[in-house]
């Protein structure tokens, strides 16, 4: 198991940094009183010093993993009695990590080793015929999505703006509990339901909507198969429900409708669902901007392309200047 | 322990729901099956039993009761001696064809017209989930009570449920279920009751796959076939495991044998499929979806399917199916003696 991040004056673990890294961390007084208070049986290891790197060194040797499996935000048991210990632990330890070993396997050595894990997702989905690392690379993103969509006292209401587009596009939250409740009981087999926010886009060049409207961003609920996301059809998740049997089946059995509202009742992060929902509202405009203005721009040089421009003016005769 | 030797496929005749309660039951229970669950309007229940008592006082009364009566009547003979005809042509065993000449002399008339005049009334049937032949701690240690009596009595149980409510409306009523297995895959492009007809035809299936005391080596004929097509017993064994771990997600992985080829293989599919929709014949088939292993193994698929190998499966039943697909596959050469 790869080191956990330390902190460098406590030598506590710190659930909260998502991302492993090499630089020294020093924790404040009160991140300290929270590493204290919620560090796991996780061993804590001293930093070893960072090696000053020789500029003029040889390309490095790959590196033997380069996705690493990421640390849960919250102890094994801290999803009790709505998620068992031993669940979180199987699924994360054995599953998730399952998944991770197989993609560094398959990918080391290649081009993709340097990619994104989310960029790395849509190339080898292959617009439908994926390569043979999709299902680990998504399943990885899959599973890292959905265990910060959870969190320990979870549950409640959303607000602000999710709240307004839930209930503009739904009605109601019960009404969206129960399209997500069809979804999952409806999935034949393995998959997850996801709630998403969709920009209203075919992504091909000509699809411009005569009728824009405010309605066409919307939020809408989704269910795929094993291990594809709503990331390849362009849309940006926001909640991500594991109904892969795995899951469930220690609490739950067969009981797949009382794992999906206890889900939606006390594990999830509203907060986390509204923060992604703030990034993709953005980073969706942002995009729709950038393609006025390719499209502007595309308009401009097509204007200008047929503008004929002589090289050298016309010959005309030359006047005679008058003797006078 | 209760072990009864495995049943034909199509031919069952036991693992009949034994709710019957009424005349019509008992006659179409000989069908495979089927059980008559339900009438259209009137249930078959309600029809032996007496209605609310008419006031018999009254001249209207009298007629009324008479008029009941004559149905009553009517329609308990139609339960009995009606033809194979309930709307959707489902096979009953007990139906006869005679012809109408002697029909029409014959003291049942039936009119091919009007059925069933006055009221519609239609007997339909559906499917009942059949039980393993053994009991559900039988397997233990290697698949426990509880996953056998979740998977029997909820996952199958659900998928026979799901499949009886689309057959209320769907046009494939009446198909045995191996042929709506092979119509509903449609190739390639299932149709709605597809995911549920598979897998009741499944899971009927992996049950009597299965027997207490099972696994060890197959003998004879079966033996000889296996290491035939495949090399050895070992190889078989490896092949098996191997396929079965290769499957992503929910899926099955089957010993059948090939139609065109004449020869046992081995393959995994996804979801619900199974070697009927190609045309082939399954043998022996395991269930890989997660809800078969899960509380037993959690996630260490290969110990699962070790001990269905070794201890698990039902060669007996093995060869009674392949005793079977003879009848539809010519698996040797004929012995010509030689003049």
């Amino acid at each position: 198991m790869q080191p956990a991040t330390a902190c460098a004056s406590s030598g506590l673990t710190i659930p909260w940094l998502r991302r492993c890294s090499s630089l020294r961390v020093k924790c404040s007084t009160s991140q300290r009183a929270h590493c204290a208070s919620t560090s796991t049986a996780d061993t804590a290891e001293p930093i070893e010093p960072i090696e000053p790197i020789d500029p003029i060194e040889t390309d490095p040797e790959p590196d033997p993993e380069p996705f690493k499996l990421k640390p849960l935000p919250y102890p094994f048991n801290a999803l009790e009695p709505h998620m068992s210990k031993e669940t979180v632990e199987y699924h994360w330890e054995r599953h998730h990590r399952g998944h991770v070993d197989s993609l560094n396997a398959i990918i080391q050595g290649t081009e993709f080793a340097e990619m994104e894990l989310e960029n790395m997702v849509l190339t080898s989905y292959n617009e439908g015929n994926p390569l043979p690392f999709f299902v680990h690379a998504s399943q990885v993103w899959n599973h890292d999505f959905f265990w910060e969509t959870m969190k320990p006292g979870g549950g409640g209401n959303p607000s602000g703006v999710l709240k307004y587009l839930i209930e503009r596009d739904f009605g109601s939250l019960d009404e969206l509990a129960k399209e997500i409740q069809n979804a999952a009981l409806t999935q034949f087999g393995s998959g997850w339901v996801w709630l998403a926010y969709k920009a209203h886009r075919l992504g091909v060049g000509n699809d411009i909507n005569p009728r824009p409207s405010k309605k066409d961003k919307r939020l809408v609920v989704v269910k795929t198969p094993n291990a594809v996301s709503p990331l390849v059809w362009d849309y940006y998740p926001l909640l991500a429900i594991d109904v892969w049997e795995h899951a469930y089946y220690m609490d739950y059995e067969n009981r797949r409708g009382d794992y999906v509202s206890v889900f939606l009742d006390k594990l999830i992060s509203w907060d986390v669902v509204s923060y992604r929902l703030k990034n993709a509202m953005f980073r969706a405009s942002k995009r729709e901007k950038m393609e006025k203005r390719e499209m502007l721009l595309d308009k401009m040089k097509e204007a200008t392309l047929r503008v004929k421009v002589r090289p050298t003016p016309k010959a005309r005769p030359k006047m005679k200047r008058r003797q006078y | 322990m209760i072990y009864r030797p495995p049943l034909m496929m199509d031919y069952s005749v036991a693992g009949v729901n034994t709710k019957l309660s009424t005349i019509a039951e008992i006659c179409y229970t000989i069908s495979s099956n089927f059980v008559v669950t339900e009438t259209l309007r009137t249930p078959s229940s309600k029809l032996l039993q007496a209605d609310t008592p008419t006031n018999t006082d009254t001249v209207e009364g009298k007629e009324i009761q008479k008029k009941k009566r004559e149905r009553e009547k009517e329609m308990v003979l139609q339960l009995v001696m009606a033809p194979n005809w309930c709307g959707c042509g489902v096979a009953s065993a007990n139906s006869t064809k005679i012809s109408t000449n002697a029909f029409k002399m014959s003291s049942n008339r039936f009119n091919f017209s009007k059925p069933y005049p006055g009221r519609a009334y239609r007997v339909t049937a559906y499917y009942s989930l059949t039980t393993p032949p053994y009991e559900l701690d039988a397997l233990e240690p290697y698949m426990s009570k509880r996953t056998v009596e979740i998977h029997w009595g909820k996952h199958h149980n659900e998928h026979v449920e799901r499949l009886n409510k689309h057959l209320k409306t769907s046009a494939f009523y009446g198909h045995t279920l191996e042929e709506m297995v092979k119509a509903t895959y449609n190739n390639g492009s299932p149709l709605v009751e597809f995911n549920d007809s598979s897998s009741v035809w499944s899971h009927d299936f992996f049950w009597e796959s299965m027997q207490p005391n099972g696994g060890s080596m197959p003998k004879g004929g079966v033996l000889d076939q296996i290491k035939k097509d495949f090399g050895t017993f070992t190889n078989f064994k490896d092949e098996f495991t191997f396929a079965a771990l290769s499957i992503f997600g929910p899926g099955w992985v089957w010993l059948y044998l090939k139609k065109n080829e004449r020869k046992l293989a081995v393959a995994p599919t996804q979801n619900a499929i199974s070697p009927l929709v190609w045309g082939d014949i399954p043998i022996i088939g395991l269930d890989m979806w997660e809800h078969a292993y899960y509380l037993d193994y959690k996630d260490d698929r290969s110990a699962y399917v070790n001990n269905f190998l070794d201890h698990l499966v039902s060669w007996h039943s093995v060869m009674v199916r392949m005793m079977r697909a003879e009848a539809f596959v010519n698996l040797g050469e004929p012995k010509i003696p030689v003049a």
